[in-house]
Formats: C-alpha cells, sequence, structure tokens
C-alpha cells in the first residue's frame, strides 16, 4: 500500500516539476513568438505592395504606409494608394490554402498575390505559390469574376491559365479569391 | 596515436561504434521508421531532425540514468514519457522562437519526436540501467546513427526530386526532376534500397 502511494507521488511531483519548466520557459518565449509571428505577417504585406522590408525597418515601414481596417467584419490592411490587402483562406487539394491579395480600390482589379501557406503536390500543384504563375494574376479585372481556362490560353482580362496537371490546385486558388473578394465587395 | 588507441580500448568507445555502426537504429533495430521518411525530403531538415532527437536523447538519457533507482517499476514508461515530452516541447518553443524559418519547415514533425521509438528504447533497453556517463555515449551514438541514415536518404530525395544539395541547384534544365521522390513513396523506396544495403554488407562481414 505504501509502495503504491510512493509510486504515484512519484509521477505526481515529476509532472508537476515539467510543467513548472515548461510554464516557465513559455513565458519566457512568449513574447519572441508572437513578434516572429508579426514579423512574417507584416513582412508578407509589405512585400505585397513592393516595399522592401528588412528586419531593423520593416516596423516603421509598417507604421508608415499600411493601416489596419475591417471590410464587413473582416480583417483587413489598406495602403497608401487606397488599395486594399485582403487575406484568403481556402481549401487546395491536400490542405489548406492561405494568401494575400493586393486589391485595387475599385474593388475589381488585381495587383498582386502572394501566398503565404500552402499544402499542394510538390513540384506539381506548388506550382501556383511560385511567383511566375502567380504573375498571371496581376491587373486582371474581377468582371463579373475570375475564369479558369484549361482548354485554351488565357485572352480576356478576367480569364486565368491552369498548371497543366494541377487543374484541381490552380482551380482551388482561383475559386477562393474569387469568394474572398466577392464576400467583401458584397 | 598511443593515445587513440588507449581510446579505442575504452568500453565507451567500444559501445559508440556498436550503436552508431553495428546496430543502427534505423537499419538494424528498425526503430524511428515514421519520422525518418517524412522529415528526409531535404537535408536541411534531415540535419536538424537529426540534432533534434540527439539532443533530446542525450537529456533524457542523463535525467533518467540519474533517476534510474527511484523510478517505480510499473511506472516506467510513464516517467520516459514525461521526460521525453518535457524536453521535445523545449525544443519545439526553442525553435520557434530563435530559428522560426527551421520550425515552419519541419513543422508538426518537431512534436512528433516524442513517439520516436528510439528514445523510448534506449531509456528502457540502456539508460534505466546503467550509469549516466556511460548512458550519454549511447545516447550520442543512437541519436547519430539515426542522423547518418537521415542524411543519406535526404541526399538521394533532395537530388533526384528538386536537383539541389543543401539547397544549392546542381543540375541543369535538362535534369528530369522526379517528384515522387519527394513524397512518402519515394521515401519508402529509399529507406528500403538502404537498409537491403546494410543488411547485405552486415551479412557478408558475418560470414567472413
Amino acid at each position: 500500500m505504501l509502495q503504491k502511494i510512493k509510486s504515484i507521488l512519484f509521477i505526481v511531483i515529476l509532472s508537476c516539476m515539467s510543467t513548472i519548466i515548461l510554464l516557465s520557459f513559455d513565458s519566457k518565449t512568449k513574447a519572441k513568438i508572437k513578434a516572429n509571428n508579426e514579423f512574417i505577417l507584416k513582412k508578407t504585406v509589405l512585400e505585397l505592395c513592393d516595399f522592401k522590408p528588412t528586419k531593423e525597418n520593416y516596423d516603421a515601414l509598417f507604421e508608415q504606409n499600411i493601416k489596419r481596417i475591417k471590410i464587413k467584419d473582416k480583417d483587413a490592411y489598406i495602403n497608401s494608394n487606397g488599395n486594399y490587402i485582403l487575406q484568403f483562406d481556402g481549401i487546395g487539394l491536400w490542405g489548406k490554402l492561405k494568401g494575400l491579395v493586393l486589391l485595387n480600390k475599385d474593388m475589381k482589379t488585381i495587383e498582386n498575390i502572394c501566398i503565404i501557406s500552402q499544402d499542394e503536390t510538390p513540384g506539381i500543384g506548388s506550382k501556383i505559390a511560385d511567383d511566375k504563375y502567380l504573375a498571371k494574376y496581376k491587373k486582371t479585372v474581377l468582371e463579373p469574376e475570375l475564369k479558369l481556362c484549361t482548354r485554351k490560353k488565357a485572352t480576356e482580362k478576367n480569364e486565368i491559365d491552369a498548371i497543366s496537371g494541377a487543374t484541381f490546385s490552380s482551380s482551388a486558388l482561383l475559386k477562393t479569391i474569387n469568394n474572398t473578394i466577392k464576400s467583401v465587395r458584397g | 596515436m598511443h593515445f587513440l588507441n588507449r581510446i579505442k580500448k575504452t568500453t565507451a568507445f567500444k559501445l559508440f561504434k556498436r550503436m552508431f555502426i553495428r546496430e543502427n537504429a534505423i537499419a538494424c533495430q528498425l526503430l524511428g521508421l515514421c519520422s525518418a521518411l517524412a522529415v528526409s525530403n531535404t537535408m536541411q531538415n534531415a540535419i536538424t531532425m537529426g540534432i533534434g532527437v540527439t539532443i533530446v536523447t542525450i537529456l533524457t538519457s542523463i535525467t533518467i540514468s540519474s533517476m534510474r533507482k527511484i523510478i517505480p517499476h510499473e511506472f516506467r514508461i510513464i516517467t520516459y514519457m514525461i521526460v521525453i515530452s518535457t524536453f521535445v516541447i523545449f525544443f519545439d518553443m526553442y525553435l520557434k522562437s530563435y530559428f522560426p524559418d527551421i520550425s515552419k519547415a519541419l513543422g508538426p514533425y518537431v512534436g512528433l519526436i516524442i513517439t520516436n521509438c528510439i528514445i523510448m528504447g534506449r531509456q528502457e533497453a540502456f539508460a534505466s540501467q546503467n550509469s549516466p556517463l556511460i548512458s550519454i555515449v549511447d545516447a550520442i551514438g543512437n541519436g547519430l546513427s539515426y542522423t547518418k541514415v537521415l542524411i543519406v536518404i535526404a541526399f538521394f530525395r533532395e537530388f533526384l526530386a528538386f536537383g539541389t544539395i543543401f539547397g544549392f541547384n546542381v543540375v541543369n534544365k535538362g535534369f528530369e526532376k522526379c517528384v515522387v521522390m519527394a513524397m512518402a513513396p519515394g521515401a519508402f523506396f529509399v529507406l528500403a534500397i538502404y537498409i537491403w544495403i546494410f543488411k547485405s554488407i552486415a551479412h557478408i562481414s558475418t560470414e567472413k
């Protein structure tokens, strides 16, 4: 009986010590981890607007040029030109699709896009995150919405070429962007 | 030279050599395969994961070996789990704060170090019965043998799937990239071939 109590006491004490150590380390690193995430987000927003942020000046650049706003209850940013920066969240073939889109103040023309995270097939679907492919989205107009071209080359202002062999990923990206922009346009 | 020979004769070195080469954690004991398959897609990930596993194994071995006389026998697995989890969460938080890029690349697999059978296996088989100093040697041997296998597999997978070695492009445009090597099936192929070659060499050398 005493032996059992001793054993259980051992486990309880060990767990408490482990918890205390982890909590104290967590309180030390919490601020740094939050700062890292802030840095990545601000850096991505600035790079989307064609700035070149560095570790020293990213905060100042962000304060000067970007303002946080809410469009229809969604978090967004507005830069000094009056263009909107929206975050889009969608589902690709294998996992979540997350990125930012720089939208003209008319809420119809896309100026720039970048992808924050994607889980598509490496080498094929993951090409949707390549700058070369995302450049196709520049200066496209949502009139009434973007269309994916799989059988012919994109000619109109609202058409985007799909990637051969990655139709699903290309289409997922396009649909996510369409839905995000339509939801703020109302 | 005499000093080196003396080192080679010590128990510690013989143990290290046995763990590092002969009783290789992945190829011989067939432990830690899940994370080996997942993280060996690029050499940078392989080295980071290998270092993580080695550090966690060393720290856990020291802790468990120091406590080995007071760990209650029926709760020993729980004890190993608590200690391993503490060190892995520690390592995860450390990576997230000071190396966020590497943390993002490794993703959820750092947490999976907790499930790595190599660490648990070494605690049960060695650290719980031997003194701390020799347990450190055992931990280093096993951790480094895991790292070694990961690096070899990652070398082939990264080269065939992306045409790069450690991030540096080494092929020209004509190189046909084998994308399946970046995914799980490719990992299975390379790992299986590695184990096959390892066992063949071991078989030949014991036949001698």
